[in-house]
């Protein structure tokens, strides 16, 4: 059962309280348009909160929380209100979800992001799903360690929100609804203790239940056991894509995508380079990627391969978004890499092995076996989760 | 049953018992067992994308990954058994190194009875039991959790990986590329390690060092041909290739303390 997002119903009494508080800095002439709060300020609203257990597919592995930031109802719907909210960008224009849209599998479906100054950011937004199972480092280089640092990150990023927390903390403070919530999530006794921390704790809440709902095609046919649900072509494709032909008794090649994007989750968010840039040496990637975090050599280049459920709905892909259809990463992955040192080897034996070429070489996949792995991409699509209602706007 | 024999039987039974306990742990007093785990080529700690000689012609073989699971990690003392860690997931080339030189893997188990072994006991790979389950079946805590290290296709978790490529017509340019990932239940192995090994006092750490080279030192000395059997990935030798590898562990196993 999925826990409801009804908002709690407040007695008059505390109303009428809020708005005269919220009065009092429109009133105020001084240059600090906020006053000190007073203290215990928030005491008289209850403090219940609900635990909250993260609806998951029973195929799928446990969720695993941390200790400082347990689940609760009122975590989760204070996370969700941020996450959507304008409030948290300097000129109140964008909120995460302005990159992050439930309909892209939370991206924004563009090569790279606009933040508030019109500015493009490097890299492309990455879609959140499952992102509560990231145990490897956020983003595509992996440089934050948990999505309490991360939520952090974005607000006073000069090519996102461009804000100071110190402004946003403010903001939600004085805000007549966000101050009765922190209350109610985290139960804070008056205004001044909310936090960029807590704010970060509520949104890393929200994050956590952006879960697939496993009953994606794949999942149907592969967990389900509903073994017909494929056609040739998609069979074909998830045959490849696992380099299961030999234990199937037919003749496909390898696409050795599993290696990287497999288990339930479709990634074990490792990091590769997938072959995508020809540099003469390591020192020539227009993004270093990974080398950013680690400064070791070898990593120059290398990215966080991510899930590739819904992959169907996050166009266009990779870091950078070069290539706008699957059609082309799979043409991409055909081509068996740039031969760069530190490419993964997997990426040079895609296709069936050339006989009597010695060492090895592969033949890459014709285009009627690149067509049923882009077929059995698709199979990955979880509308039902991107159509989920507790994950949608609340504000609309 | 007369009281008298009784209570000889029951004599005996505790001497017997007694006698056991005095192997590992006269006093019953228990310590932290220290061990780790080092990965090397040819007795020298083992470098990502470092250049080692290899075949026939010395031509340069480099290293990028590798992992292993092991079961059971047992102290021996004759017959008699103490696991001292049920499932370890071994990741000498880890992602967040911030050098290619292989990791240092250390553990500390706790409460293991004091005393000196005779031996030590490793399931390389995941023992058919724990590989008859997934990854969804263990908790977040478990090495087994990791679903990343799970090949659905084989109904296994990947019990080892070690990747590399090399240059074997020394052109500058590198002609072969390896992937052995083995696993599945045929290919689990156990050895078993003749060593003393004390616990409690001031032992030292215990080092279980792997080396790679041996991995590939075939039993007529020769090295294993990498150009003409790259890989386990899908070809009717993967099995054998891998069994191979993991039947070559008992050599490439060294213990100090
Ligand atoms: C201007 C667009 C933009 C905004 C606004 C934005 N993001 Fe992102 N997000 C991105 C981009 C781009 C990346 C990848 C960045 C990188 O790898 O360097 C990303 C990555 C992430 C990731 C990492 C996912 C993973 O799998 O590693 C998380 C989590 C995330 N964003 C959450 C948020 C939250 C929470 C907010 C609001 C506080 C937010 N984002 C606001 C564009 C944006
Ligand atoms: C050696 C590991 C590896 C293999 C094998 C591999 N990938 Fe990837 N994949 C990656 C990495 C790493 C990225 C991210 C690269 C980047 O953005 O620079 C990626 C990105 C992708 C993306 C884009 C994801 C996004 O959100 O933008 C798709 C789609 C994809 N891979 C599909 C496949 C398919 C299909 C196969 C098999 C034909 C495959 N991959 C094989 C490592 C791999």
């Amino acid at each position: 059962m999925r826990a409801s997002y009804q908002i709690p119903k407040r007695n008059w009494l505390i109303l009428c309280f809020f708005s005269t508080i919220a009065l009092v800095p429109a009133c105020n002439k001084d240059n600090n348009p906020n006053p000190t709060p007073t203290k215990g300020d928030l005491e008289d609203i209850p403090y219940n909160p609900q635990a909250y257990t993260i609806v998951k597919p029973a195929h799928f592995p446990e969720i695993e929380v941390p200790k400082d930031n347990p689940m609760t109802l009122e975590g989760v719907q204070l996370g969700r209100r941020l996450f959507y909210d304008p409030i948290l960008s300097a000129d109140s224009s964008i909120s995460c979800a302005s990159c992050h849209l439930p309909k892209g599998s939370f991206t924004d479906n563009k090569a790279t992001s606009k933040g508030i100054d019109g500015i493009n950011g490097r890299r492309s937004a990455m879609s959140l799903l499952n992102v509560a199972y990231v145990k490897n480092g956020l983003f595509w280089d992996g440089r934050s360690p948990s999505l309490e640092d991360q939520a952090l990150r974005p607000v006073e990023d000069p090519v996102e929100m461009h804000n100071s927390w110190t402004k946003v903390v403010e903001k939600l403070k004085w805000n007549k609804d966000y101050p009765t919530r922190f209350r109610q999530a985290f139960g804070i006794n008056d205004r001044s203790e909310i936090t960029k921390e807590l704010a970060a704790k509520a949104m890393a809440q929200f994050e956590r239940i952006l879960i697939s709902s496993g009953n994606s095609k794949y999942d149907r046919f592969k967990f389900k056991g509903e073994n017909n649900l494929f056609d040739d072509e998609e069979l074909d494709g998830f045959i490849m894509f696992n380099d299961d032909a030999l234990n199937q008794g037919v003749n496909l090649p390898d696409a050795q995508c599993f290696h990287c994007h497999g288990g339930i989750l479709n990634t074990g968010n490792n990091y590769f380079n997938n072959g995508l840039d020809s540099v003469s040496n390591l020192d020539g990637f227009k993004d270093l990627g990974r080398y950013l975090v680690t400064t070791n050599n070898s990593d120059k280049g290398k990215f966080r391969a991510p899930t590739l459920r819904n992959i169907e709905l996050s166009a266009p892909y990779m870091h950078d978004g070069r290539f706008k259809t699957l059609e082309e990463v799979v043409d991409h992955y055909s081509k068996n890499g740039t031969g760069v040192s530190n490419e993964d080897p997997f990426i040079r034996q895609i296709g069936y092995p050339i006989q009597g070429s010695n060492p090895i070489k592969y033949t890459g996949l014709t285009p009627h076996q690149k067509q049923s792995i882009v077929k059995f991409l698709k199979t990955l699509t979880d509308t039902d989760f991107v159509n989920n209602p507790d994950i949608q706007n609340p504000f609309n | 049953m007369s009281l008298r024999i009784l209570t000889m039987l029951l004599c005996s039974a505790l001497l017997i018992a007694a006698c056991k306990d005095d192997e590992t742990k006269p006093n019953g007093a228990v310590s932290d067992f220290k061990l780790t785990f080092k990965s090397n080529y040819n007795g020298e700690r083992l470098i990502k994308y470092h250049q080692y000689p290899y075949g026939a012609n010395a031509y340069p073989l480099e290293f990028s990954r590798f992992t292993l699971f092991l079961t059971d990690v047992t102290l021996l003392n004759g017959t008699q058994e103490t696991v001292v860690a049920p499932s370890l997931y071994l990741d000498f080339t880890p992602d967040n190194a911030s050098s290619d030189t292989s990791a240092y893997l250390n553990y500390t188990f706790a409460n293991i009875p004091e005393g000196t072994y005779t031996g030590i006991k490793i399931g390389y790979g995941v023992k058919p039991s724990d590989n008859a389950k997934n990854p969804a079946d263990f908790p977040p805590s478990s090495p087994l959790y990791n679903d990343n290290e799970y090949w659905l296709g084989w109904k296994s978790y990947i019990f080892c990986k070690i990747e590399a490529q090399g240059d074997s017509d020394k052109d500058g340019v590198y002609d072969h590329f390896n992937i052995y990932h083995c696993g599945g239940s045929l290919v689990y192995k156990t050895f078993t390690f003749t060593q003393p090994i004390t616990v409690g006092g001031n032992a030292k750490t215990t080092n279980v060092n792997f080396d790679l080279r041996k991995l590939f030192i075939m039993d007529d000395g020769r090295y294993y041909n990498m150009v003409t059997s790259p890989s386990t990935s899908n070809n009717k030798d993967s099995l054998r290739v891998a069994n191979d590898i993991m039947g070559k562990f008992g050599k490439a196993t060294t213990l100090e303390q």
